[in-house]
């Protein structure tokens, strides 16, 4: 077992801006994209799968959500491309992409993330990835290791995070935008 | 001949008066407004990634630093076989939506959705990455073992695990208990197709320090309603 | 006529154009000074942490992470309630800070943090009559809180910005040397070289209040959008700092514009005394 993934990929799933109750169920969008998430890229003949952890994520909150197609296929369409760049890369795994790389992977989440309103939060404790809706419904919350500290020493990590901002000070606009460079957890499995 | 001078006379203070607010008012603003546009036109292209990544920094409403929880739990007498997931509300990170006991244990704690600070704080949490109750997969649960979950100690193989529900009320036979390393992968597995608990904590018990240790605690339904409809 | 028209249009067209970059410059400058004295400036951030309440902020949030690792490592909540200690908590961050605009590495020192946690352990162990205590678990205990403590003392995003801090340093010097020698070369421009004062001042006046109303604008439209609320930061101390040194700047923004628009305004009664001047 290697290390993939990414919160990239993970990203998508966090849907929506409702914050209704919806009973569970996954409809036939949800699992179109539940299913997209489920197909390995092949880096330079090895397979990358999204882990086990973060699709049932992905359907966790599917059940409280009701993903319309027209979201699904925006998601599908960028997880797709997200894939077909990594593949694309020669790389053999997520870890060995360089900045610009991860960044531009970053880019199909941040597309996706727009159109769905979701909110990475800073000032998130330690090595947690969160993800927010844009009405403050924690969708994600997620630390390096899937076995939680309840007394325990630190783990080698078998998630990558990295979380990068910028400050960028357009000056001649006198705007001030921050860019943040998103947490990407990532863990790969090698078959 | 009077009144058409003074008419002439206040449309030429009426054109003076504009030509005033034009020079004054007007003229400014309309920089104003074409240096917005020049420097989005030039800025565009160069800022629009930053732009879109930027409005995910941004919520609805102000956020919360709250660290109180949602319940959404409300007893259920439901103990039958199925039950329809049109009824069953999935919880959301960090809220309660049941109740976990171990009589033989002596443990008995809210059940929360998520294993972060706020679950960990006040019960037990079911890992996010895991199900709940009645799904049908594996259901990942941990606590603290100097709280919650320090009845852990006591259990054995047989005992009776109680989870309640909104929805319905199960019960897990323990089946197997371990000790094992908290990196061990072994000691899930989430991709099961089959309903079963792992209750986990650190190990040993009542030992002050962090450990790399955990206790898991293995157990498979007994009894519940199981969730159908899931998939549309 | 038509010879002379066109001329005249020309005239006039490289003037506004003229005026045009005269307030870009305006800008450009007046958003370069804010930026050094905001931003770039350990100054304005210390006195800003030191004004708003990140400090306390900080420390109930340490405290709550302790007690989150207390309860993981079977301390009573009790251990870490009056365990941090602010003035230790202060010294770190202003030495960050120190670090920060220094361009040095970015390290955070824990060892009066170890110290203080090792001695109150001692303490604990002691009045609790602990025995059978294993020494590697409370090395992992102590390590893990030093990290918490760490990475609260680091401020988020600092370690991404602080390569910007330098370029940004250079950057901003020289658009302000640049936009100064710019726009006094259009202020002459305009001053000098058309024989009607009276226009030439209408003109200043017009790149002196687009530029104070362009300043003015954009810390406007932040406020009553209420944007700045919706920044989406889950620690309350982290937001407090983010949202004093943003309002800081924006604050700094309206009084750069505020004094462009007196100056603007002076600029108008100039061009008309002038211009009735012309008149006589």
């Amino acid at each position: 077992m290697k290390k993939l993934l990414t919160l990239f990929l993970a990203a998508f799933f966090a849907v929506t801006f409702s914050t209704h109750a919806f009973a569970a169920g996954i409809n036939s969008a949800e699992q179109s994209v539940l299913a997209n998430m489920r197909t390995p890229a092949n880096m330079n003949g090895t397979s990358v799968y999204v882990p086990d952890s973060y699709i049932n994520q992905a359907e966790a909150r599917f059940n409280t959500i009701d993903m319309t197609e027209a979201q699904a296929s925006e998601i599908n369409s960028n997880i797709s491309a997200g894939r077909a760049f990594i593949e694309g890369t020669g790389k053999s795994s997520i870890k060995e992409l360089s900045t610009e790389e991860k960044q531009t992977l970053l880019s199909y989440a941040s597309a996706a993330a727009a159109v769905l309103d979701l909110v990475t939060p800073a000032g998130v404790n330690g090595d947690r990835v969160k993800i927010v809706t844009k009405d403050g419904t924690v969708v994600m919350d997620e630390t390096e290791n899937v076995i939680k500290v309840t007394g325990s020493a630190d783990i080698t990590p078998t998630v990558i995070a990295v979380s990068v901002i910028a400050f960028l000070l357009t000056v001649s606009a006198g705007v001030l935008i921050i860019l943040k460079k998103r947490r990407i957890c990532y863990e790969e499995i090698e078959q | 001949m009077k009144k058409s001078s003074s008419n002439t006379r206040s449309q030429k203070k009426r054109k003076k008066l504009f030509k005033a607010v034009k020079r004054f008012v007007l003229t400014p603003v309309l920089v104003c407004a074409l240096m917005y546009a020049v420097i989005i036109a030039v800025g565009y292209p160069m800022m629009s990634d930053a732009v879109s990544i930027g409005s995910m920094l941004f919520q609805n409403n102000a956020p919360s630093f709250s660290r109180e929880y949602e319940n959404i739990f409300t007893p259920s007498d439901n103990t039958g076989d199925k039950v329809d997931a049109s009824e069953v509300v999935y919880p959301s990170i960090n809220k309660q939506f049941g109740k976990i006991s171990i009589e033989s244990a002596d443990i008995d704690a809210k059940l929360f959705f998520g294993d972060g600070s706020v679950p960990l704080r006040n019960g037990v949490g079911v890992y996010a990455g895991s199900f709940i109750p009645g799904y049908g997969r594996t259901i990942l649960a941990t606590g603290h073992n100097n709280t919650y979950l320090n009845g852990l100690k006591k259990v054995k193989k047989g005992d009776i695990i109680q989870i309640r529900t909104s929805y319905g009320n199960y019960e897990y036979k323990i089946v197997k208990i371990a000790v094992k390393k908290a990196d061990d992968k072994t000691a899930y597995d989430l991709s099961a197709k089959k309903e079963n608990l792992i209750l986990y904590t650190c190990y040993p018990f009542d030992e002050l320090g962090l450990t790399e240790y955990r206790c898991f605690v293995y157990a498979d339904k007994v009894s519940g309603p199981e969730i159908v409809g899931i998939y549309e | 006529m038509k010879k002379l028209f066109k001329k005249i249009s020309l005239k006039r067209v490289c003037y506004a154009l003229l005026s045009f970059i005269l307030a870009l410059t305006i800008v450009a400058g007046s958003v370069s000074m804010i930026i050094r004295l905001t931003f770039l400036n350990k100054g304005f951030l210390s006195d800003t942490l030191n004004s708003s309440n990140y400090y306390s902020d900080l420390c109930v949030e340490i405290t709550d992470n302790l007690t989150d690792l207390g309860d993981a490592s079977g301390l009573d909540r009790s251990f870490f309630e009056s365990f941090v200690d602010e003035v230790l908590v202060r010294k770190n961050v202003q030495s960050y800070i120190d670090n920060f605009y220094a361009g040095k590495e970015l390290v955070v020192s824990t060892a009066g943090f170890e110290e203080e946690l090792r001695s109150a352990l001692n303490k604990y162990i002691e009045n609790k009559k602990i025995k059978n205590v294993n020494e590697k678990n409370i090395d992992y205990f102590v390590a893990k809180a030093c990290k918490i403590y760490e990475k609260s003392v680091k401020i988020t995003y600092f370690s991404s910005i602080q390569k910007l801090v330098s370029k940004l340093n250079t950057l901003t010097t020289v658009i302000a040397i640049i936009s100064v020698l710019i726009s006094a070369g259009i202020v002459c421009l305009l001053l000098f070289t058309n024989e009607w004062k009276h226009k030439s001042v209408r003109y200043l006046y017009t790149s002196v209040s687009a530029s104070g109303l362009f300043l003015l604008s954009f810390p406007l439209g932040v406020y009553l959008s209420g944007t700045l609320g919706r920044l989406s930061i889950l620690s309350r101390s982290l937001s407090d700092m983010y949202l004093s040194v943003l309002r800081g700047a924006l604050n700094d923004l309206i009084v750069f514009s505020a004094v462009l628009l007196v100056v603007g305004i002076s600029l108008w009664v100039v061009h008309n005394h002038l211009r009735r001047k012309a008149a006589i």
